[in-house]
């Protein structure tokens, strides 16, 4: 293979590595910028990569299974801020049951739906639109961008931040807290349930229980590294996506590394690049602050 | 996991109280009884309770499993096993599924102070916990599949043979590729799994010495697009007969086959259903043939403290059909095959002998 093809392939894997993280990171930092911390993003995710394939199933239109998906994520999501908003339930604590709820329920209802002991069942995924890549993987690095601009350029961009750095300031001038928390949940929901799809639909064309295995943990981790903006989210992620391939790479070509260090080097590289590129990496101020009306 | 076991307790609970309440009718098969009876005066020094659940004539089997039972693999079959003890030997049969490695002994414990008999995990790694509980159970027999260690009086071990598992699969890799490459994905590094990667890698080379191997260590037994993308590079090298051994992460290497319309080998299972176009052959291993072949001895109380080994000979190592490939492999390529699977089975070839091992 010669050193052209390398790089490619290389690429390409870091890219198919990284967008189902960068789309959970993206929904989660529309959340977190509003003062919502969702710990339960792992769990969602498994949702919309779930009921991504049974919309799949259904529908018979790939399209049409990923709209189920982010549905289906996008109310978890609300559900998620409503108790978090409304009864002030800790927002960690919050997420680890959204977390063992959404294994349990995704694992019982793919059994009883696709049954035991067959295979999974061949639903028709994405397939690749452009350069060898499936198009949702476009509109997720689009959407990097689409929520620049939104963040910084236009007014509910504006009032998502606000909600999130200094709520007072919000309430004051007549808006509510709560309903552009909750708003923020619902989108960033949607995206995350966009990207638990693309893991099932873009990656496997199955469901297989606990698919998303930590890729929620790691999108959340990639918003604080990313300095809670779209780009360094991207960014972040991307790396991750990087020492992965990297990793797969290595261990495939004729390497005398032991596959423990292969499989270290997505992790030391961040921990490397946490170490040495980030100063001050606070997030927004009221980030998982129940908001409560001052009298 | 806490509230399931939870669960777990408080749904055994019932069924053996309920279990009490229809006694009658537990003992309608009259040398069923006759043979628990014995084994419950045998084992009489156990608690009252115990006794009594004994003398309601049942034999009660528990699997931990380390991952789902629809994993079309190493956990189906172990379920597999599970339904034909509870049909075949009129077991009251349990399991718990993906247990976590803190939870083994405790997992362990409930289910042998809940009465159960024969209690097996699924896999080398149960072997500490089990060393652990057997000695406080010394009545209930302990069994661990594809374990390196028995201790006496009650912890046994029943296997198929990793070696020639995977000498069977490397060598009919080694007949299929026609690049000179083949490569296996596996989910981590434990004796099983590279036991089958190094016989694997063996076998293709066996058959022609000039085919290489590459073997990848996913470090993931459920992370499916993980195993895909490792499985990619591997192709993407110029492998074109693959196999993996990962549970249900080892789909992912399949749907990468698929994918590319790269031939691969299913293993544990039959996994053609999975990809009918590109699985050529899967080689199952029967673990059920084992676990149930343990079971029938515990039940009978003929379960030693040693390891209880099964391979080709034995039927419990074989070939599936080629299915769609019926047509597409050469008569040459066929003859190849079926001719290691005979040499093994007669003892011809002896891997062990062969690899040193």
């Amino acid at each position: 293979m010669d050193n052209f093809n390398l790089i490619g392939n290389l690429l390409l894997s870091v890219i198919r590595t990284a967008t189902p993280i960068l789309f959970v990171a993206l929904g989660l930092l529309v959340m977190q910028s509003s003062g919502i911390i969702n710990m339960g993003a792992e769990g969602m995710m498994l949702l919309g990569a779930f009921v991504g394939v049974i919309g799949t199933y259904w529908t018979g239109n790939v399209w049409l299974g990923v709209l189920c998906a982010m549905a289906a994520s996008g109310l978890a999501s609300l559900l998620f801020s409503y108790f978090a908003l409304t009864f002030q339930v800790n927002q960690v604590v919050l997420g680890v049951a959204f977390n063992i709820l959404f294994g349990g329920v995704t694992t019982t209802l793919s059994r009883s739906v696709f049954g035991l002991n067959s295979a999974p069942p061949k639903i028709d995924g994405f397939h690749d639109a452009l350069f060898g890549l499936p198009l949702p993987v476009y509109i997720a690095f689009g959407l990097v961008l689409a929520i620049h601009l939104f963040f910084y350029r236009t007014k509910p961009g504006l009032k998502i931040r606000a909600a999130g750095e200094y709520p007072q300031a919000v309430e004051v001038v007549g808006l509510s807290v709560v309903k552009i928390r909750l708003l923020s949940s619902l989108l960033g929901g949607l995206f995350i349930g966009f990207g638990g799809a693309f893991l099932s639909l873009g990656q496997l064309d199955f469901f297989i229980e606990n698919m998303s295995n930590g890729r929620g943990y790691i999108a959340l981790a990639a918003v604080s590294f990313g300095k809670f903006t779209p780009i360094g989210t991207m960014l972040a992620v991307l790396l991750f996506g990087g020492g992965e391939a990297l990793q797969y790479r290595l261990q495939a070509g004729n390497s005398i590394i032991p596959y423990q260090f292969a499989l270290m080097i997505p992790y030391v590289m961040t921990i490397i690049a946490l170490a040495l590129f980030i100063r001050n990496a606070s997030g927004p101020a009221a980030l998982g602050k129940p908001y409560q009306k001052s009298h | 996991m806490k509230n399931f076991f939870a669960f777990l307790l408080a749904a055994s609970i019932t069924a053996v109280s309920l279990s009490g309440c229809g006694g009658s009718a537990a003992q309608s098969s009259g040398s069923k009884s006759g043979d628990a009876a014995d084994q419950g005066s045998a084992a009489s020094a156990g608690s009252e309770q115990a006794s009594e659940s004994k003398a309601g004539g049942e034999f009660k089997v528990a699997m931990l499993l380390p991952g789902t039972i629809n994993d079309q693999g190493w956990n189906a079959e172990a379920y597999k096993a599970l339904q034909a003890i509870e049909s075949g030997l009129g077991a009251e049969a349990a399991y718990s599924e993906s247990v976590p490695q803190s939870d083994y002994e405790q997992v362990m414990r409930g289910y042998a102070s809940q009465g159960f008999n024969f209690i097996v995990g699924h896999g080398y790694q149960f072997s500490d916990a089990a060393k652990i509980v057997a000695k406080e159970f010394p009545d209930v027999d302990f069994c661990i599949t594809n374990g390196t260690e028995t201790q006496e009086p009650n912890l046994a071990t029943t296997s198929v043979d990793s070696y020639e598992f995977g000498f069977l699969s490397g060598t009919v890799a080694g007949v299929l590729t026609k690049s000179k490459k083949v490569g296996i994905v596996v989910g981590e590094s434990s004796p099983v799994m590279n036991a089958f990667s190094d016989s694997y890698l063996f076998g293709a080379s066996y058959h022609d010495s000039s085919i290489t191997g590459k073997s990848i260590t996913a470090g993931t037994l459920e992370d499916a697009s993980k195993c895909k993308e490792n499985a990619l590079n591997l192709i993407d090298d110029g492998a074109d007969v693959l196999t993996q051994m990962a549970n249900q992460a080892g789909l992912g290497v399949i749907n990468a086959c698929e994918e590319r319309g790269i031939m691969n080998l299913g293993s544990n299972g039959d996994q053609a259903p999975v990809a009918p176009d590109t699985v050529v052959t899967s080689v199952v291993q029967d673990m059920s043939k084992a676990i149930y072949a343990a079971a029938e001895k515990s039940k009978n109380g003929e379960l030693e403290a040693k390891s209880y080994n099964f391979g080709i000979k034995d039927g419990a190592l074989y070939l599936t059909p080629f299915g769609n490939f019926e047509d597409k492999l050469t008569q040459e390529q066929k003859d190849a095959i079926s001719g290691y699977l005979e040499k093994l089975k007669s003892g011809e070839i002896d891997v062990h002998a062969l690899m040193g091992k």
